[in-house]
């Protein structure tokens, strides 16, 4: 196994008993609003051998659905930010301008008596996430060229949930991919966007080529009527095997509402 | 319930502060001297535009100079061996940067292009440059305007630009100056054109890299120059060219020349057709190449070439020296005679 994905289970393991996903899983229905900051390291060889690291705000929308025996989250998402190298110095250039988008659905089954005060959940996941990075480089106004990592991929993932006393919950859960659709477009000419077609060609990836491990823990305590406050915390990892590999991790602190709909817990 | 949460909130911080995402990324790699060669060599076969224009042996050169890279006793010869690699492409726009050692091809034409300023200066007596810098404008006649554009690098051509046809607002012809230029961002070309045409026209075609051979390029995608700015120059204009005009002032060329009413004057521009991409090996080094190359609008390429004036004046040394720019005449001469 990969030092990479032993590293990630090994976070999973610290972060499972004290943190929970970014829903509140008390409402049948919920819809979740969370921002904060993402720390991002990647290093994408299309457009650099050197690995870039940065942070940025990010932003992602969430509803939820769930039953006694199954959950169904949406989740939607997008995060900027500004990558440097170690190479960069005290330099302005060069940086790499990231942006970030997910869509997240995902469908798991309560493992198990549903109203036991730990519950285990089984599903699986359709995880579609975008990369951009904008490369900047000496001279500044250099051609910048914009390269990406598209992933459309598919999983199962695991859950874990817990009541904490009579107003929290903790959930910890893991996603890992097992085949994706990876494209790699790239692109630009100064400001104008070209895109090459041969660039824009979907690949499909089996683990071999495609890894990635998706970690989310939060803790979600009741405020209001029907409101939670959120607290999370996420870790996505990802490695695609190509001529010109791409490995990105990053991983983002939040804080957000859940405004639940419907009946209450 | 509130310790619990800060307690959670604690065990967050650590995490994110702890920056584990440099572990599963992992540090730079480092390279040994070939293994920075090979990623030079296999980054311009896969990406480099102009192979089919340059027709050079990229694998041949690859078993030539991959021994040398191998050998070479310090990066500084190594250095020296990527740079002799990069200059059999003949390519203007190919060139590593390693630390304080530059290797770039030196031009197609390393004779003098009889340029000088100075001379101008006699010429364009009340000169003055435009706010920000990127060119300077004034009178060559009384009713012929001068616009000297240094480069298109940087920002704010467009109010240079507008800032220069509102002081020049008594002329009725122009000359728009791009010798010596070496070129820039094709955006502020498009900027300073944009304020002589009358409609959208296609001026030039892309192609981009596009596959692993190097005939694999993209379909021609048309560079379309539409109008923009504060006003619109709709007397007759001279641009001056030489064979130090190359890259995006190229690109001015032909924009210019898609108009009607435009003349060039001068030497043929350098023809450096190509669109380059700076790339960073992970001893800090950088290297460029194109990956997109420019066509004109027949699709033809002036690589290496360069693009041929309308009005071919090369000028000489005697001239200068007496104090006469030839080109600049000419230009005079062409415009009294459409006014």
């Amino acid at each position: 196994m990969r030092p990479s994905l032993v590293a990630a289970i090994a976070a999973l393991s610290c972060v499972t008993p004290a943190t929970e996903a970014q829903e509140a899983i008390a409402a049948a229905r919920a819809l979740t609003l969370i921002v904060g900051p993402l720390l991002t390291a990647e290093r994408d060889e299309h457009a650099s051998p050197l690995r870039y690291d940065g942070a940025g705000p990010f932003m992602q929308a969430s509803y939820v659905y769930r039953t006694e025996r199954v959950a169904l989250a949406v989740r939607l998402g997008g995060a900027i930010g500004t990558l440097r190298s170690a190479m960069t110095g005290a330099d302005d250039l060069p940086r790499q301008e990231l942006t970030r988008g997910w869509i997240d659905v995902e469908y798991a089954h309560v493992l198990g008596t549903p109203r036991a005060r730990t519950r285990w959940l089984l599903g699986g996941g359709l995880a579609q996430r975008a990369t951009l990075l904008r490369h900047l480089t000496v001279p500044a106004d250099a051609n910048s060229v914009g390269y990406a990592l598209y992933s459309a991929s598919i999983g199962p993932l695991f859950g874990i949930e817990r009541a904490i006393g009579r107003l929290g919950r903790l959930r910890a859960q893991l996603a890992v991919p097992v085949l994706a659709l990876i494209g790699r477009p790239y692109g630009g000419l100064y400001n104008k966007l070209t895109l090459i077609p041969d660039a824009l060609r979907l690949r499909l990836a089996t683990v071999k080529a495609f890894q990635a491990v998706d970690v989310t823990a939060a803790h979600a305590v009741e405020v209001g009527g029907s409101t939670d406050l959120v607290l999370s915390y996420r870790l996505v990892v990802e490695r695609y095997r190509d001529a010109e590999p791409f490995g990105s991790a990053s991983q983002a602190m939040s804080l957000g509402l859940a405004l639940r709909l419907g009946r209450d817990r | 319930m509130k310790r619990r949460l800060v307690v959670v909130a604690a065990a967050v911080v650590v995490l994110m502060v702890a920056g584990c995402t440099d572990i599963f990324v992992g540090p730079d790699v480092k390279l040994d001297r070939l293994g920075l060669f090979e990623r030079v060599w296999r980054d311009l076969d896969r990406y480099y535009s102009l192979f089919l224009v340059k027709r050079v042996s990229w694998d041949s050169l690859h078993d030539v100079y991959a021994p040398r890279a191998a050998q070479a006793a310090s990066d500084s010869e190594l250095a020296f061996v990527v740079g002799a690699l990069l200059s059999e492409l003949r390519d203007v726009h190919v060139g590593l940067v390693a630390g304080t050692q530059v290797y770039r091809f030196t031009g197609y034409d390393t004779r003098p292009a009889f340029f000088d300023p100075g001379i101008v200066a006699q010429y364009v007596t009340d000169r003055r440059a435009a706010p920000n810098a990127h060119s300077a404008f004034g009178h060559a006649a009384a009713d012929i305007g001068y616009v000297w554009i240094l480069h298109f690098q940087g920002s704010g051509f467009g109010a240079d630009i507008d800032t220069a046809l509102a002081q020049l607002a008594d002329v009725r012809a122009l000359i728009i100056d791009v010798r010596d230029n070496p070129g820039g961002q094709a955006p502020n070309l498009e900027a300073v054109a944009g304020r002589f045409i009358d409609r959208d026209r296609t001026y030039a075609f892309i192609r981009v890299r596009d596959g692993q051979r190097p005939d694999e390029l993209t379909q021609p995608e048309p560079r379309v120059l539409s109008p923009t700015g504060l006003s619109r120059f709709t007397g007759p204009v001279a641009v001056l060219t030489n064979r130090r005009s190359v890259s995006t002032a190229e690109g001015f060329v032909l924009a210019m020349r898609a108009l009607p009413g435009v003349t060039i004057v001068g030497d043929s521009t350098e023809g450096g057709a190509g669109n380059p991409l700076t790339r960073e090996l992970p001893n800090g080094w950088t290297y460029r190449f194109p990956f997109a190359t420019w066509y004109a609008p027949d699709l033809t390429t002036f690589e290496e070439i360069g693009l041929a004036p309308d009005v071919w004046v090369r000028g000489s040394a005697a001239e200068l020296a007496a104090g006469r720019d030839a080109i600049l005449d000419t230009a005079l001469a062409i415009l009294r005679r459409s006014l």
